[in-house]
Protein backbone atom coordinates (compact mmCIF):
# COMPACT_ATOMS: atom_id res chain seq x y z
CA UNK A 1 0.00 0.00 0.00
CA UNK A 2 1.44 3.71 -0.88
CA UNK A 3 1.06 5.66 1.82
CA UNK A 4 -0.05 8.90 0.38
CA UNK A 5 0.82 12.47 2.39
CA UNK A 6 -2.10 13.94 3.87
CA UNK A 7 -2.58 16.76 1.55
CA UNK A 8 -3.65 14.24 -1.01
CA UNK A 9 -5.73 11.80 1.51
CA UNK A 10 -7.98 15.06 2.21
CA UNK A 11 -8.36 15.42 -1.76
CA UNK A 12 -8.90 12.29 -2.81
CA UNK A 13 -11.57 12.27 0.04
CA UNK A 14 -13.03 15.30 -1.07
CA UNK A 15 -12.88 14.22 -4.30
CA UNK A 16 -14.88 10.82 -3.43
CA UNK A 17 -17.50 13.21 -1.42
CA UNK A 18 -17.78 15.21 -4.75
CA UNK A 19 -18.06 12.32 -6.89
CA UNK A 20 -21.14 11.21 -4.67
CA UNK A 21 -22.92 14.07 -4.72
CA UNK A 22 -22.78 14.40 -8.52
CA UNK A 23 -24.15 10.53 -8.67
CA UNK A 24 -27.06 11.02 -6.77
CA UNK A 25 -27.69 14.48 -8.40
CA UNK A 26 -28.15 12.31 -12.00
CA UNK A 27 -29.56 9.18 -9.99
CA UNK A 28 -32.16 11.49 -9.08
CA UNK A 29 -33.57 11.94 -13.09
CA UNK A 30 -33.93 15.81 -11.34
CA UNK A 31 -32.18 17.23 -14.74
CA UNK A 32 -32.50 15.45 -17.69
CA UNK A 33 -29.96 12.61 -18.18
CA UNK A 34 -29.31 14.24 -21.85
CA UNK A 35 -27.78 17.68 -19.75
CA UNK A 36 -26.49 16.06 -16.88
CA UNK A 37 -24.95 12.38 -17.13
CA UNK A 38 -24.00 9.87 -14.65
CA UNK A 39 -20.03 9.69 -13.77
CA UNK A 40 -20.76 6.01 -15.49
CA UNK A 41 -21.66 7.67 -18.58
CA UNK A 42 -18.96 9.94 -18.42
CA UNK A 43 -16.19 7.59 -17.52
CA UNK A 44 -17.46 5.11 -20.15
CA UNK A 45 -17.38 8.05 -22.97
CA UNK A 46 -13.80 8.80 -21.77
CA UNK A 47 -12.77 4.94 -21.81
CA UNK A 48 -14.17 4.86 -25.23
CA UNK A 49 -13.10 7.76 -26.75
CA UNK A 50 -9.48 6.92 -25.70
CA UNK A 51 -9.76 3.40 -26.75
CA UNK A 52 -12.03 3.88 -30.25
CA UNK A 53 -12.28 7.41 -30.76
CA UNK A 54 -9.10 10.02 -31.75
CA UNK A 55 -9.57 11.60 -27.84
CA UNK A 56 -5.98 10.19 -27.65
CA UNK A 57 -4.30 11.69 -30.67
CA UNK A 58 -6.52 15.06 -29.79
CA UNK A 59 -5.09 15.15 -26.81
CA UNK A 60 -1.43 14.34 -27.98
CA UNK A 61 -1.72 17.02 -30.46
CA UNK A 62 -2.31 19.35 -27.84
CA UNK A 63 0.43 18.79 -26.05
CA UNK A 64 2.92 18.67 -28.81
CA UNK A 65 1.52 22.45 -29.81
CA UNK A 66 1.75 23.30 -26.01
CA UNK A 67 5.16 22.05 -25.29
CA UNK A 68 6.29 23.83 -28.43
CA UNK A 69 4.65 27.19 -27.72
CA UNK A 70 6.13 27.08 -24.13
CA UNK A 71 9.81 26.14 -25.39
CA UNK A 72 9.76 28.57 -28.02
CA UNK A 73 8.22 31.19 -25.30
CA UNK A 74 11.32 30.08 -22.78
CA UNK A 75 14.17 30.80 -25.24
CA UNK A 76 12.41 34.28 -26.64
CA UNK A 77 11.56 35.42 -22.72
CA UNK A 78 14.75 34.44 -21.87
CA UNK A 79 16.54 36.36 -24.14
CA UNK A 80 14.61 39.24 -23.83
CA UNK A 81 14.89 39.05 -20.16
CA UNK A 82 18.81 38.32 -20.06
CA UNK A 83 18.73 41.35 -22.74
CA UNK A 84 16.90 44.09 -20.67
CA UNK A 85 19.45 42.61 -17.61
CA UNK A 86 22.49 43.99 -19.13
CA UNK A 87 21.10 47.17 -21.31
CA UNK A 88 19.04 49.90 -19.95
CA UNK A 89 17.59 51.02 -23.42
CA UNK A 90 16.25 47.41 -24.25
CA UNK A 91 14.81 47.32 -20.79
CA UNK A 92 13.12 50.26 -21.16
CA UNK A 93 11.65 48.60 -24.56
CA UNK A 94 10.87 45.69 -22.80
CA UNK A 95 8.98 47.36 -20.32
CA UNK A 96 7.27 49.57 -22.59
CA UNK A 97 6.23 46.55 -25.02
CA UNK A 98 5.14 44.65 -21.43
CA UNK A 99 2.86 47.54 -20.24
CA UNK A 100 0.78 47.78 -23.59
CA UNK A 101 0.60 43.65 -24.10
CA UNK A 102 0.24 41.88 -20.99
CA UNK A 103 -3.08 43.59 -20.62
CA UNK A 104 -4.23 42.02 -24.02
CA UNK A 105 -6.36 38.75 -23.80
CA UNK A 106 -4.88 36.43 -26.14
CA UNK A 107 -8.59 35.62 -27.47
CA UNK A 108 -8.68 39.63 -28.39
CA UNK A 109 -6.26 38.60 -30.54
CA UNK A 110 -7.50 36.31 -32.42
CA UNK A 111 -9.48 37.37 -34.92
CA UNK A 112 -6.50 39.47 -36.04
CA UNK A 113 -4.26 36.76 -35.87
CA UNK A 114 -6.62 34.74 -38.10
CA UNK A 115 -6.93 37.40 -40.80
CA UNK A 116 -2.78 37.82 -40.88
CA UNK A 117 -1.63 34.30 -40.54
CA UNK A 118 -5.15 31.92 -41.37
CA UNK A 119 -6.08 29.40 -38.84
CA UNK A 120 -3.36 27.53 -38.52
CA UNK A 121 -0.92 26.25 -36.80
CA UNK A 122 1.00 29.12 -35.95
CA UNK A 123 -1.84 31.31 -35.47
CA UNK A 124 -2.56 28.74 -32.27
CA UNK A 125 1.10 28.83 -30.92
CA UNK A 126 1.05 32.69 -31.30
CA UNK A 127 -2.06 32.91 -29.40
CA UNK A 128 0.11 31.00 -27.01
CA UNK A 129 3.24 32.76 -27.14
CA UNK A 130 1.37 35.59 -26.31
CA UNK A 131 -0.49 34.55 -23.56
CA UNK A 132 2.50 33.26 -21.98
CA UNK A 133 5.47 35.61 -23.10
CA UNK A 134 4.89 38.38 -21.16
CA UNK A 135 3.98 37.16 -18.03
CA UNK A 136 7.29 35.28 -18.15
CA UNK A 137 9.09 38.08 -19.08
CA UNK A 138 7.19 39.70 -15.64
CA UNK A 139 8.22 37.09 -13.44
CA UNK A 140 11.77 36.47 -15.15
CA UNK A 141 12.56 40.38 -14.57
CA UNK A 142 11.54 40.01 -11.24
CA UNK A 143 13.76 37.30 -10.05
CA UNK A 144 16.95 38.72 -11.66
CA UNK A 145 16.09 42.21 -10.11
CA UNK A 146 15.61 40.18 -6.23
CA UNK A 147 19.31 38.61 -6.97
CA UNK A 148 21.09 39.68 -4.16
CA UNK A 149 23.39 42.75 -4.61
CA UNK A 150 26.31 40.72 -3.28
CA UNK A 151 26.55 38.01 -5.89
CA UNK A 152 27.45 40.90 -8.21
CA UNK A 153 30.50 41.72 -6.00
CA UNK A 154 31.33 37.92 -6.17
CA UNK A 155 31.19 37.92 -9.95
CA UNK A 156 33.38 40.70 -10.15
CA UNK A 157 35.93 39.45 -7.28
CA UNK A 158 36.15 35.63 -8.49
CA UNK A 159 36.69 37.36 -12.45
CA UNK A 160 33.58 35.86 -13.43
CA UNK A 161 32.44 36.42 -17.35
CA UNK A 162 29.42 37.73 -18.32
CA UNK A 163 28.11 34.26 -19.25
CA UNK A 164 29.48 32.38 -16.36
CA UNK A 165 27.65 35.35 -14.16
CA UNK A 166 24.19 33.98 -16.22
CA UNK A 167 24.84 30.32 -15.65
CA UNK A 168 26.75 29.74 -12.09
CA UNK A 169 24.95 32.71 -10.59
CA UNK A 170 21.95 34.66 -12.03
CA UNK A 171 20.19 31.58 -13.38
CA UNK A 172 19.63 29.45 -10.27
CA UNK A 173 19.58 32.59 -8.26
CA UNK A 174 15.83 33.27 -10.36
CA UNK A 175 15.25 29.99 -10.62
CA UNK A 176 12.06 30.17 -7.52
CA UNK A 177 10.51 33.37 -9.34
CA UNK A 178 11.28 31.06 -13.09
CA UNK A 179 9.67 28.22 -11.81
CA UNK A 180 6.40 30.07 -10.36
CA UNK A 181 6.45 31.89 -14.25
CA UNK A 182 6.55 28.64 -15.54
CA UNK A 183 3.33 27.70 -13.75
CA UNK A 184 1.95 30.64 -14.86
CA UNK A 185 2.80 30.22 -18.08
CA UNK A 186 1.55 26.18 -18.26
CA UNK A 187 -1.96 27.19 -17.08
CA UNK A 188 -2.30 30.33 -19.22
CA UNK A 189 -1.08 28.33 -22.44
CA UNK A 190 -3.83 25.97 -22.15
CA UNK A 191 -6.39 28.62 -21.70
CA UNK A 192 -4.90 30.19 -24.89
CA UNK A 193 -4.80 26.57 -26.47
CA UNK A 194 -8.35 25.99 -25.69
CA UNK A 195 -9.78 28.67 -26.54
CA UNK A 196 -7.67 29.05 -29.97
CA UNK A 197 -8.62 24.98 -30.86
CA UNK A 198 -12.41 26.07 -30.73
CA UNK A 199 -12.67 29.12 -32.27
CA UNK A 200 -10.08 28.36 -35.35
CA UNK A 201 -11.69 24.81 -35.97
CA UNK A 202 -9.80 21.47 -36.61
CA UNK A 203 -6.73 23.02 -37.94
CA UNK A 204 -6.02 19.21 -39.33
CA UNK A 205 -8.27 16.89 -40.18
CA UNK A 206 -8.58 15.91 -36.07
CA UNK A 207 -7.76 19.04 -34.24
CA UNK A 208 -6.91 19.19 -30.20
CA UNK A 209 -8.79 18.38 -27.33
CA UNK A 210 -10.44 22.02 -27.40
CA UNK A 211 -12.36 21.20 -30.96
CA UNK A 212 -13.19 17.40 -29.13
CA UNK A 213 -14.96 19.44 -26.49
CA UNK A 214 -16.57 21.90 -29.05
CA UNK A 215 -17.93 18.69 -31.23
CA UNK A 216 -19.21 17.03 -28.36
CA UNK A 217 -21.19 19.86 -27.67
CA UNK A 218 -22.53 20.07 -31.51
CA UNK A 219 -23.41 16.68 -31.36
CA UNK A 220 -24.87 17.24 -27.72
CA UNK A 221 -22.65 14.49 -26.31
CA UNK A 222 -22.77 16.28 -22.70
CA UNK A 223 -20.89 13.14 -21.31
CA UNK A 224 -18.46 13.74 -24.14
CA UNK A 225 -18.11 17.23 -22.87
CA UNK A 226 -17.47 15.99 -19.32
CA UNK A 227 -15.15 13.60 -20.72
CA UNK A 228 -12.83 16.27 -22.40
CA UNK A 229 -12.96 18.27 -19.27
CA UNK A 230 -12.20 15.27 -17.41
CA UNK A 231 -8.95 14.89 -19.17
CA UNK A 232 -8.15 18.61 -18.59
CA UNK A 233 -8.52 18.12 -15.46
CA UNK A 234 -6.15 15.06 -14.88
CA UNK A 235 -3.42 16.66 -16.95
CA UNK A 236 -4.19 19.72 -14.63
CA UNK A 237 -3.12 17.99 -11.37
CA UNK A 238 -0.46 15.51 -13.24
CA UNK A 239 1.39 18.43 -14.27
CA UNK A 240 0.88 20.80 -11.09
CA UNK A 241 1.31 17.60 -8.80
CA UNK A 242 3.83 15.83 -9.88
CA UNK A 243 5.54 17.26 -12.22
CA UNK A 244 5.88 20.94 -10.71
CA UNK A 245 5.75 19.92 -7.48
CA UNK A 246 8.91 17.01 -8.10
CA UNK A 247 10.64 19.73 -9.91
CA UNK A 248 10.49 22.35 -6.35
CA UNK A 249 11.33 19.23 -4.32
CA UNK A 250 14.32 18.83 -6.16
CA UNK A 251 15.62 22.30 -6.52
CA UNK A 252 14.02 25.19 -4.56
CA UNK A 253 12.87 23.72 -1.66
CA UNK A 254 15.72 21.73 -1.32
CA UNK A 255 17.91 24.70 -1.45
CA UNK A 256 15.19 26.54 0.95
CA UNK A 257 15.12 29.07 -2.01
CA UNK A 258 11.16 28.63 -1.66
CA UNK A 259 9.27 32.21 -2.25
CA UNK B 1 59.14 44.56 0.89
CA UNK B 2 58.13 46.81 3.77
CA UNK B 3 55.63 48.67 1.62
CA UNK B 4 53.10 45.85 0.05
CA UNK B 5 49.98 47.26 0.10
CA UNK B 6 50.26 51.39 0.03
CA UNK B 7 47.13 53.92 0.16
CA UNK B 8 48.41 57.10 -0.56
CA UNK B 9 46.01 60.78 -0.01
CA UNK B 10 42.98 58.30 -0.73
CA UNK B 11 39.55 60.25 -0.73
CA UNK B 12 36.44 59.66 -1.77
CA UNK B 13 32.90 61.17 -1.96
CA UNK B 14 29.38 59.71 -2.48
CA UNK B 15 26.58 61.32 -4.55
CA UNK B 16 23.39 62.04 -1.89
CA UNK B 17 20.79 63.68 -3.54
CA UNK B 18 22.49 66.71 -5.20
CA UNK B 19 25.37 67.37 -2.54
CA UNK B 20 28.07 65.12 -2.17
CA UNK B 21 29.43 63.63 0.96
CA UNK B 22 33.06 62.84 1.55
CA UNK B 23 33.31 59.54 3.17
CA UNK B 24 37.54 58.89 3.05
CA UNK B 25 39.81 62.27 3.39
CA UNK B 26 42.83 61.82 2.95
CA UNK B 27 44.20 57.96 4.04
CA UNK B 28 47.03 57.10 3.89
CA UNK B 29 48.54 53.32 5.26
CA UNK B 30 50.51 50.92 4.29
CA UNK B 31 50.61 46.83 4.83
CA UNK B 32 53.27 44.69 4.68
CA UNK B 33 53.07 41.31 3.37
CA UNK B 34 51.99 38.89 5.90
CA UNK B 35 50.19 41.20 8.16
CA UNK B 36 47.17 40.86 9.82
CA UNK B 37 45.88 44.43 9.86
CA UNK B 38 42.46 45.48 11.27
CA UNK B 39 40.84 48.90 10.10
CA UNK B 40 38.83 49.84 13.11
CA UNK B 41 36.27 52.58 13.39
CA UNK B 42 32.85 53.13 14.43
CA UNK B 43 30.01 52.67 11.33
CA UNK B 44 29.93 54.98 8.89
CA UNK B 45 33.64 55.78 8.83
CA UNK B 46 34.31 54.45 5.72
CA UNK B 47 35.84 51.26 6.53
CA UNK B 48 33.97 49.14 4.64
CA UNK B 49 34.11 51.73 1.70
CA UNK B 50 38.04 51.71 2.55
CA UNK B 51 37.55 47.56 1.35
CA UNK B 52 35.75 48.58 -1.28
CA UNK B 53 38.09 50.28 -2.84
CA UNK B 54 41.10 48.11 -2.51
CA UNK B 55 38.97 45.34 -3.72
CA UNK B 56 38.74 47.47 -6.64
CA UNK B 57 34.46 47.35 -7.10
CA UNK B 58 34.67 50.95 -6.89
CA UNK B 59 37.20 53.94 -7.69
CA UNK B 60 39.13 56.66 -5.77
CA UNK B 61 38.67 60.08 -6.48
CA UNK B 62 41.94 60.83 -5.19
CA UNK B 63 44.68 59.01 -4.51
CA UNK B 64 46.05 55.60 -5.09
CA UNK B 65 46.09 52.45 -3.90
CA UNK B 66 49.15 49.88 -4.95
CA UNK B 67 50.00 46.33 -4.19
CA UNK B 68 53.73 46.02 -4.97
CA UNK B 69 53.58 49.32 -6.91
CA UNK B 70 51.26 48.49 -9.24
CA UNK B 71 48.47 50.62 -9.31
CA UNK B 72 45.08 49.04 -8.10
CA UNK B 73 42.88 49.19 -11.42
CA UNK B 74 40.23 46.95 -10.58
CA UNK B 75 38.73 43.89 -9.02
CA UNK B 76 41.40 40.61 -9.32
CA UNK B 77 41.72 36.92 -7.95
CA UNK B 78 44.82 38.16 -5.57
CA UNK B 79 41.96 40.17 -3.32
CA UNK B 80 39.12 38.25 -2.25
CA UNK B 81 36.91 39.44 -0.15
CA UNK B 82 35.17 37.85 2.89
CA UNK B 83 31.73 39.37 3.43
CA UNK B 84 29.45 39.87 6.72
CA UNK B 85 26.52 39.04 5.03
CA UNK B 86 25.33 34.98 5.57
CA UNK B 87 23.86 35.59 1.95
CA UNK B 88 27.38 35.34 0.49
CA UNK B 89 27.22 31.39 0.32
CA UNK B 90 24.99 30.33 -2.97
CA UNK B 91 21.95 28.66 -2.06
CA UNK B 92 21.90 26.15 -4.57
CA UNK B 93 25.16 24.62 -4.19
CA UNK B 94 26.34 22.64 -1.39
CA UNK B 95 28.93 23.66 1.39
CA UNK B 96 31.47 21.84 -0.79
CA UNK B 97 30.33 23.02 -4.24
CA UNK B 98 30.73 26.69 -2.77
CA UNK B 99 34.32 25.90 -2.08
CA UNK B 100 34.49 23.94 -5.50
CA UNK B 101 33.11 27.32 -7.03
CA UNK B 102 35.82 29.17 -6.03
CA UNK B 103 38.33 27.50 -6.60
CA UNK B 104 37.41 26.17 -10.29
CA UNK B 105 36.95 30.46 -10.46
CA UNK B 106 40.80 30.47 -9.33
CA UNK B 107 41.93 28.24 -11.17
CA UNK B 108 40.18 29.27 -14.38
CA UNK B 109 42.74 29.51 -17.53
CA UNK B 110 41.99 30.79 -20.42
CA UNK B 111 42.53 27.42 -22.31
CA UNK B 112 40.16 25.94 -19.17
CA UNK B 113 36.74 27.29 -19.78
CA UNK B 114 35.16 27.32 -16.01
CA UNK B 115 32.24 24.45 -17.32
CA UNK B 116 34.64 21.33 -18.44
CA UNK B 117 37.05 19.90 -16.39
CA UNK B 118 38.40 16.84 -16.65
CA UNK B 119 37.21 14.29 -14.30
CA UNK B 120 40.52 13.53 -12.48
CA UNK B 121 40.57 17.21 -12.34
CA UNK B 122 37.50 17.33 -10.65
CA UNK B 123 38.59 14.42 -8.29
CA UNK B 124 41.32 16.67 -7.84
CA UNK B 125 39.87 20.04 -6.76
CA UNK B 126 37.13 17.90 -4.35
CA UNK B 127 39.87 16.81 -2.42
CA UNK B 128 41.26 19.94 -2.07
CA UNK B 129 37.58 21.64 -1.20
CA UNK B 130 37.36 18.70 1.62
CA UNK B 131 40.95 20.08 3.00
CA UNK B 132 39.77 23.80 3.54
CA UNK B 133 36.25 22.53 4.92
CA UNK B 134 38.48 20.32 7.08
CA UNK B 135 40.42 23.93 7.90
CA UNK B 136 37.13 25.68 9.44
CA UNK B 137 35.80 22.12 11.22
CA UNK B 138 32.85 21.41 9.06
CA UNK B 139 34.24 18.26 7.23
CA UNK B 140 30.95 16.30 8.53
CA UNK B 141 28.97 19.46 6.57
CA UNK B 142 29.87 18.90 3.31
CA UNK B 143 26.63 17.97 1.83
CA UNK B 144 24.43 20.53 3.50
CA UNK B 145 23.00 23.39 1.99
CA UNK B 146 23.50 26.72 3.22
CA UNK B 147 20.10 27.29 4.58
CA UNK B 148 20.73 24.15 6.76
CA UNK B 149 23.48 25.80 8.51
CA UNK B 150 23.56 28.47 11.27
CA UNK B 151 24.83 31.80 10.86
CA UNK B 152 28.28 30.87 12.35
CA UNK B 153 28.43 27.99 10.40
CA UNK B 154 27.99 29.79 7.32
CA UNK B 155 30.56 32.13 8.09
CA UNK B 156 33.17 29.43 8.49
CA UNK B 157 32.24 27.85 4.46
CA UNK B 158 32.41 31.76 3.57
CA UNK B 159 35.69 31.85 5.00
CA UNK B 160 36.87 28.51 3.58
CA UNK B 161 35.54 29.42 0.12
CA UNK B 162 37.60 32.85 0.58
CA UNK B 163 40.88 30.67 1.54
CA UNK B 164 40.46 28.32 -1.24
CA UNK B 165 40.88 30.95 -3.69
CA UNK B 166 44.23 31.72 -2.16
CA UNK B 167 44.28 34.83 -3.41
CA UNK B 168 47.30 37.10 -1.47
CA UNK B 169 45.22 39.25 0.11
CA UNK B 170 42.37 38.68 2.40
CA UNK B 171 39.42 41.30 2.60
CA UNK B 172 37.45 41.00 5.61
CA UNK B 173 34.48 43.18 6.08
CA UNK B 174 32.72 42.68 9.40
CA UNK B 175 32.47 38.95 8.72
CA UNK B 176 31.95 37.95 12.36
CA UNK B 177 29.26 41.17 13.43
CA UNK B 178 26.40 39.67 12.36
CA UNK B 179 26.75 36.48 15.29
CA UNK B 180 26.26 35.87 18.75
CA UNK B 181 29.54 37.07 20.52
CA UNK B 182 30.33 32.95 21.87
CA UNK B 183 30.07 32.18 18.10
CA UNK B 184 32.49 35.09 17.01
CA UNK B 185 34.98 34.21 20.16
CA UNK B 186 35.17 30.71 18.50
CA UNK B 187 35.68 32.32 14.79
CA UNK B 188 38.47 34.70 16.16
CA UNK B 189 40.18 32.10 17.81
CA UNK B 190 39.77 29.64 14.42
CA UNK B 191 40.79 32.64 12.09
CA UNK B 192 43.88 33.14 14.72
CA UNK B 193 44.96 29.30 15.11
CA UNK B 194 44.66 29.34 11.27
CA UNK B 195 48.03 31.53 11.34
CA UNK B 196 47.77 32.59 7.79
CA UNK B 197 49.90 35.62 8.46
CA UNK B 198 52.38 33.31 6.99
CA UNK B 199 50.97 32.81 3.81
CA UNK B 200 48.52 35.88 3.54
CA UNK B 201 47.99 39.49 4.21
CA UNK B 202 45.03 40.53 5.45
CA UNK B 203 42.86 43.25 5.78
CA UNK B 204 39.87 43.06 8.67
CA UNK B 205 37.55 45.43 9.17
CA UNK B 206 36.06 45.65 12.43
CA UNK B 207 34.07 48.16 14.88
CA UNK B 208 35.12 46.05 18.06
CA UNK B 209 37.96 47.36 19.62
CA UNK B 210 38.53 43.79 21.31
CA UNK B 211 38.15 42.16 18.24
CA UNK B 212 40.84 43.95 16.55
CA UNK B 213 43.35 43.33 19.63
CA UNK B 214 42.83 39.58 19.96
CA UNK B 215 43.33 39.27 15.60
CA UNK B 216 45.63 42.14 14.49
CA UNK B 217 49.35 42.86 14.00
CA UNK B 218 48.54 46.52 13.25
CA UNK B 219 45.40 48.64 14.27
CA UNK B 220 44.63 51.61 11.94
CA UNK B 221 42.16 53.40 13.64
CA UNK B 222 39.69 55.80 11.60
CA UNK B 223 37.17 58.61 12.77
CA UNK B 224 34.38 59.25 11.52
CA UNK B 225 32.88 62.05 9.02
CA UNK B 226 34.59 62.00 7.20
CA UNK B 227 36.47 58.91 7.65
CA UNK B 228 40.39 59.69 8.56
CA UNK B 229 43.06 57.66 10.08
CA UNK B 230 43.28 58.71 13.47
CA UNK B 231 46.38 56.54 14.31
CA UNK B 232 48.58 53.42 13.37
CA UNK B 233 49.00 51.04 16.30
CA UNK B 234 51.41 48.20 16.45
CA UNK B 235 50.24 44.92 18.12
CA UNK B 236 52.70 43.02 19.54
CA UNK B 237 50.97 41.38 22.21
CA UNK B 238 52.48 37.24 22.40
CA UNK B 239 50.13 34.41 20.61
CA UNK B 240 48.18 32.57 21.85
CA UNK B 241 46.48 35.98 23.13
CA UNK B 242 43.84 36.17 26.07
CA UNK B 243 41.39 38.59 26.49
CA UNK B 244 41.52 38.48 30.11
CA UNK B 245 45.39 39.51 30.60
CA UNK B 246 46.32 43.22 31.51
CA UNK B 247 48.63 44.01 28.11
CA UNK B 248 45.26 43.29 26.66
CA UNK B 249 43.27 45.47 28.17
CA UNK B 250 45.73 47.99 28.22
CA UNK B 251 45.64 48.06 24.62
CA UNK B 252 42.43 48.27 24.59
CA UNK B 253 41.74 50.60 27.05
CA UNK B 254 44.39 53.27 24.61
CA UNK B 255 42.61 52.60 21.76
CA UNK B 256 39.09 53.39 23.74
CA UNK B 257 40.66 56.54 24.64
CA UNK B 258 41.27 57.59 21.25
CA UNK B 259 38.01 58.13 20.46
Amino acid sequence: MISLPDKFKQRLGWILLLALIWQLIAASHFFSELIFPGLDKIILTLFTSLTNGNLLKQLIFSLIIIAQGLTLTVILALSLSILAYFSELAASLLETLTALAHPLPGIALMPLILIWFGAGKTAILLVIIHSVLWPLILNLRAGFNAMPSIYNLIAQNYCLTKLEFLFKILFPAALPYFISGLKISWARSWRALISAEMLFGAINSLGGIGWYIFQRRVFFDLPGVFAGLVVIILIGIIVEDFIFARLEAKTVQKWGMSK
Amino acid sequence: MSKYLELKSVSKKYQQQNKEELVLKNVNFSVKKGELAAILGPSGCGKSTLLKLIAGFIKTDQGIISKEGRIIRGPGLDRIMLFQDFEQLFPWLTVLNNIIFALKASRKTEKNSFNFWPGQFRQDLKLLAKEYLAKVKLSQYQDYYPHQLSGGMKQRVALARTLAVQGEIMLMDEPFASLDSQTRQDLQQLLSDLQLNNSRTILFVTHDIREAVFLADKIIVLKDNPGEVISVLANNLPYPRQRSSEQFNQLSEKITSLF
